[in-house]
């Protein structure tokens, strides 16, 4: 068997190249862990203003309850002070307006830092149970407030007056009408890494195993060594099976370190092991194809290595690593849609994060069966013999 | 004699425009040493790499012996021919051995007939003892007879060597020339040069290639006397300046 012979052959060069082999094998787990103290935690310790305008009963209860927030760092300021936000001191300011007139009103503006994109989301949901809370508690003391002026007009006997003369206890009486809560859909428990993680279990892979495997024709081109094999029986098939046999054990090492440093390190959320084992090794096999596909159709080691950063990138961007799939323009939508890598991402996500299975997942894994098959016999027939 | 080679009408024409290789034919006889020379860029080396099947022509044919390109008959030509490209052309981080291993595997021969012939060459070539060194760490003059050595193993009735002694000692070169001389016996030898010696020396016959065209085909000695010249230098210096 020619092929495995090109194979082994392969795979003792790259194991003797001590340096590659450690950068290559070190990379998933390298960047698994920057990744992964990254994007440590929800956002914590968050740097406001709060600019108390008048200070009363209920807008001093809402400074307390926003000072308490645990998310918070707070700090009184008289006026807001733009340039705060300017030097980034601060993620933003909130203004509390709430006059002690009767009824009480009032009104509180969050002022955010535009460059702090998901911090805003925060502040504002914290903010908002915040008001919530004591808008309920300014309502109940409006309408005890009404209910006793009104009272103090009847003519009520002095005998039955002291039975008017109680405010009533709208806190304990009246319940929320309608409940509202929201919860994953999903038996994990969710960290927000795990929406990373199981995109750089895909992505870790595509970057190691395109970096090595787009550079492995181009290079032998380059010392020679791809003219002579070509003057031998050795064919096309033969050598680029080998090689994808080669780069594909490579793979399957990156991909087994790159998911068990996420795991062991960082607790991250791991689906149905067999589902998340089939998806890793089609998008090795879909990678090492790539890769050769770029290393097929390029004509020299720059080359190759651009045009897989340039794909790295593509494939990075289009596998909604940062942003849904609904932030996109409605075209792109659709280009992401031919993207196999989308495919890969998304199904990690839902095998990891939402415990989807084999008849939920299937069609992504058809997609990335096709994308590998299609890849390898596209970098066969594209293989030229002879250089530039 | 016997014809080994035929090749006629042999063109190349790359990105549809620049004619390498113009209409060429001649022949070649088994158990002789052909020489193509000619300055950089007469296509030379284009006639080579068609004729190793590295690249396909525009037009024209190929025949070997028995086989012939245009019917498809590629991998029966591979069989037999070794190629002994320019640079090096080796894996400098596989051992010699393994160089060996790797090229000589889709010939088919047994495991036992490899092993036969791998000792055999490193033997003939003063190799044995570094048989297991990484070829990245031998010098420029053992470098060469590895590539020799890798284009042997299947003994090839046709061995192509792409200016073989380029950049080589005076003695290497020599060791070299013994070597083709030898191999003669057994194959038939196809060789570009720059060194016009080296072809006067070596070759029973030469194609003089100027511009893609074949200006002159015969044994070398015959050229000279036709130039009324002393050597092929002279005879080259007498086309250039006639061609352009």
């Amino acid at each position: 068997m020619n092929l495995l012979t090109i194979a082994y052959y392969e795979l003792k060069r790259i194991l003797r190249n001590h340096r590659l082999v450690l950068l290559v094998l070190s990379q998933p787990i390298v960047i698994a862990i920057i990744v992964g103290l990254i994007v440590f935690q929800d956002p914590k310790n968050i740097n406001l203003g709060i600019v108390n305008n008048n200070k009363n009963e209920f807008s001093n209860q809402l400074e307390d309850k926003l000072k308490n927030n645990e998310n918070f760092i707070i700090k009184n300021y008289s006026m807001v002070d733009d340039n705060e936000i300017k030097k980034g001191t601060l993620r933003g300011f909130i203004v509390i307006d709430i006059n002690d007139t009767k009824p009480i009103s009032g009104k509180v503006e969050v002022l955010n830092d535009p460059t702090g994109r998901s911090v805003k989301y925060i502040v504002l949901g914290e903010v908002s149970k915040a008001v919530i809370e004591v808008t309920k508690e300014i309502a109940i003391k409006n309408v005890n407030d009404d209910l006793s002026k009104q009272i103090s007009k009847l003519s009520i006997p002095t005998e039955l007056a002291p039975l008017f003369n109680t405010k009533i206890d709208l806190k304990s009486n009246l319940v929320d009408p309608i409940e509202f809560n929201d919860r994953d859909l999903t038996p994990f428990s969710l960290k927000s890494f795990d929406y990373f993680a199981s995109a750089m279990m895909v992505l870790l892979i595509i970057l190691a195993i395109l970096n090595i495997s787009s550079i492995s024709i181009t290079g032998e081109r380059a010392t020679g060594t791809f003219e002579r094999l070509f003057v031998t029986p050795y064919s096309k098939i033969d050598v680029i099976l080998g090689k994808a046999i080669a780069y594909f054990l490579i793979g399957v090492i990156i991909t087994t370190l790159g998911t068990s440093s996420l795991y062991v390190i960082f607790s991250v959320s791991i689906g149905s092991l067999a589902m998340v084992a089939l998806i890793n090794l089609l998008v090795v096999a879909t990678a090492v194809t790539l890769g050769l596909l770029v290393s097929s159709v390029t004509y020299t080691v720059v080359e190759s290595a651009e045009l897989a950063m340039y794909l790295f990138f593509i494939s990075v961007l289009t596998t909604s690593i940062f942003t849904p799939i609904e932030t996109a323009n409605k075209y792109m939508a659709q280009v992401i849609k031919v993207v196999p890598f989308y495919y890969a991402v998304d199904a990690s996500r839902r095998v990891n994060m939402a415990d989807a299975h084999w008849k939920n997942i299937a069609n992504n894994i058809y997609i990335l069966i096709g994308t590998f098959i299609f890849f390898l016999l596209l970098s066969i027939v594209l293989l030229r013999r002879e250089a530039k | 004699m016997e014809t080994i080679i035929s090749v006629s009408n042999l063109t190349k024409v790359f990105g549809g425009k620049t004619v390498a290789v113009n209409e060429i034919s001649f022949e070649i006889e088994k158990n002789t040493i052909f020489g193509l020379i000619g300055p950089n860029g007469s296509g030379k080396t284009t006639t080579q790499r068609m004729l190793t099947t590295i690249l396909q022509p525009t037009s024209g044919t190929i025949k070997y012996k028995n086989h012939d390109l245009e019917n498809g008959d590629i991998n029966n030509i591979r069989r037999i021919i070794g190629y002994v490209p320019q640079g090096e052309s080796l894996y400098g981080d596989l051992t010699i051995g393994e160089n060996l291993d790797i090229f000589s595997r889709p010939f088919g021969l047994s495991n036992n007939k490899r092993q036969q012939r791998f000792d055999e060459l490193l033997e003939k070539l003063k190799l044995k003892d570094r048989k297991n060194d990484l070829v990245k760490n031998l010098s420029g003059g053992l470098i060469k007879r590895v590539s020799i050595a890798v284009s042997l193993v299947h003994e090839p009735e046709v061995l192509f060597f792409d200016e073989i002694t380029n950049g080589l000692d005076s003695t290497t070169r020599i060791h070299i020339w013994q070597l083709l001389k030898d191999l003669k016996k057994t194959s038939t030898i196809i060789f570009t040069t720059h060194y016009l010696d080296e072809a006067e020396n070596l070759c029973d016959k030469i194609a003089i290639m100027f511009e893609g065209k074949i200006l002159e085909l015969d044994e070398p000695q015959t050229i000279i006397k036709k130039y009324k010249s002393k050597n092929l230098n002279e005879v080259m210096s007498q086309i250039i300046s006639k061609e352009q």
